[in-house]
């Protein structure tokens, strides 16, 4: 399993996207893969303030509801309408397609205490 | 003195090998390591639905009984056996003295006079101890066979390459067959999708090889448990554990067309004055709902707590989150309901809980 080089990571398995000062959110391939079948994403409202680590999103899969955490604090600029209609596309498109959330970061300093992928492969490897 | 704890080890079907083989996600069930599935279980469910899937049922128990046994066989089931021919089967309840469900079951008659009786694996060691303590002599051959389900439109045609004469068998329909080269196998027309399909029962040395025939010659979906419960959902068969126990009897739960009343079995007597006191329906949740609604969940009707979800789950191939429901049988049947979605009450239409047509293939009505 190849966890994209360019990214940022949470321990609680979203990865973070920066590109052109915009945050770009998802969850990674470890974590659909445990999820199983998803079936509903439920997404929160373009303009919705939130802070960094704080339950933003869910995910329902055949098996359970999981909470999506924000990787920094911001305000959510958009939302992946695609996801909304096809949740399967999380499973297959982790890292692109099935993107969740775009947040503007308030503090981008807050990357700093994000994981790096061989961090985040660490992590999971030892799991 | 130390003393061994009881080791409840986790049991294999014969067919443990091949799902590791393939990869499958697997999962406890009923006290066997089982896949829940090997791709998606919604891949898995629309090749059930649109070509053919191959289950491992091999967990669930299957007890031999001798003609001789006719007469415990009526006492223990609420359908007729009488009228069961050789050659057929025919889904039974085993209730307690009270009426209360013990187990949803088949029954097959075969040829020679001989019975089998196939019985939820979770249940398999209650019904033993019950049978045997009323009289029972039946014997256990679950750990001696292996049984598939191969179920969906193209399953016909896939297993009449090695057994033509399969074509021969209407729904509920039951014979012994050979398969090339491997041996004898014992094949219904019965699943549990709402598809057309077939059950097989082979020694369980014969299970992989027939499971490895299907899956690679055969061009069979492998499916796992994930896939069976949205297909027995949607088709509207219950589950026992989710949907029904010991607690309801079956006209609390929508499975009086299992009981035919005069036969004499255990449980008819109370049956007869037991009040009714619930009811057991569809709930559909349209396509705009988001979530799935989960056992336990509570169903409101006008507000008030008036039932709860016994069976749920997200169907793709209708694109809706559909369920089952135990409710109140004093609730009208026309107030607006609602399930409570973690804390948010979703609107829903009761109705049937058959989602979906069945396609079985049934004999032509004379």
């Amino acid at each position: 399993m190849s966890i994209p080089g360019d990214l940022k990571y949470t321990k609680d398995h979203e990865w973070l996207r920066l590109k052109d000062g915009a945050g770009i959110v998802g969850i990674t391939r470890h974590a659909a893969d445990q999820l199983g079948d998803i079936v509903f994403v439920d997404l929160p409202a373009a303009g919705k303030e939130v802070k960094q680590f704080e339950a933003v999103a869910s995910i329902e899969s055949v098996k359970a509801v999981s909470d999506i955490y924000a990787p920094l604090s911001g305000k959510v600029a958009r939302v992946n309408a695609a996801v909304a209609s096809k949740p399967e596309l999380v499973n297959s498109h982790p890292y692109d397609d099935g993107w969740l959330i775009e947040i503007s970061p308030s503090r981008p300093d807050e990357v700093s205490s994000l994981l790096s992928a061989s961090d985040y492969e660490s992590l999971i490897r030892g799991k | 003195m130390s003393q061994q704890p009881a080791t409840d080890a986790i049991r294999r079907t014969p067919l443990h090998a091949e799902h590791v083989l393939l990869g499958a996600r697997r999962s406890p069930f009923a006290g066997y390591d089982m896949p829940v599935f090997y791709t998606s279980i919604y891949e898995e469910a629309a090749s059930v639905r649109t070509a053919c899937g191959v289950f491992d049922v091999s967990h669930m128990a299957r007890i031999e009984f001798s003609a001789a046994d006719e007469a415990f066989l009526r006492k223990l089931l609420t359908c007729n056996v009488k009228k069961i021919p050789g050659g057929a089967g025919l889904y039974a309840l085993i209730l307690n003295e009270e009426g209360g469900i013990l187990d949803d079951v088949i029954l097959y008659r075969k040829s020679s006079g001989d019975f089998l009786l196939v019985v939820n694996a979770s249940n398999r060691q209650k019904i033993l101890r019950w049978m045997e303590s009323r009289g029972g002599r039946g014997k256990d051959q679950t750990d001696r066979t292996a049984m598939l389900a191969v179920q969906g439109p193209r399953g016909e045609e896939a297993l009449a390459r090695q057994i033509p004469d399969c074509k021969s068998l209407f729904y509920f329909d039951a014979k012994d067959f050979e398969w090339p080269g491997i041996g004898p196998v014992w094949i219904s027309r019965t699943g549990y999708t709402g598809e057309d399909g077939f059950e097989l029962v082979m020694p369980a040395e014969a299970g992989p090889k027939i499971w490895k025939w299907l899956v690679n010659a055969g061009k069979v979906t492998p499916c796992g448990l994930g896939a069976r419960d949205v297909l027995r959902i949607e088709a509207g068969y219950s589950l026992y554990g989710s949907d029904m126990d010991e607690s309801v009897s079956p006209y609390d739960c929508g499975l009086a067309f299992a009981v035919v009343p005069g036969c004499g079995f255990i449980g008819e007597e109370c049956l007869k004055s037991r009040p009714v006191r619930r009811r057991l329906v569809g709930l559909d949740a349209g396509v705009s709902a988001a979530g799935v609604m989960r056992h336990g969940f509570e169903v409101l009707a006008a507000g008030e707590k008036a039932g709860v979800v016994t069976s749920g789950v997200y169907s793709r191939t209708l694109s809706k989150s559909i369920a089952f429901a135990s409710m109140d049988a004093r609730v009208a049947a026309d107030l607006g309901l609602a399930v409570n979605i973690r804390n948010r009450p979703v609107e829903v239409v009761a109705g049937s809980r058959r989602f979906l047509k069945g396609r079985v293939k049934s004999r032509r009505p004379r």
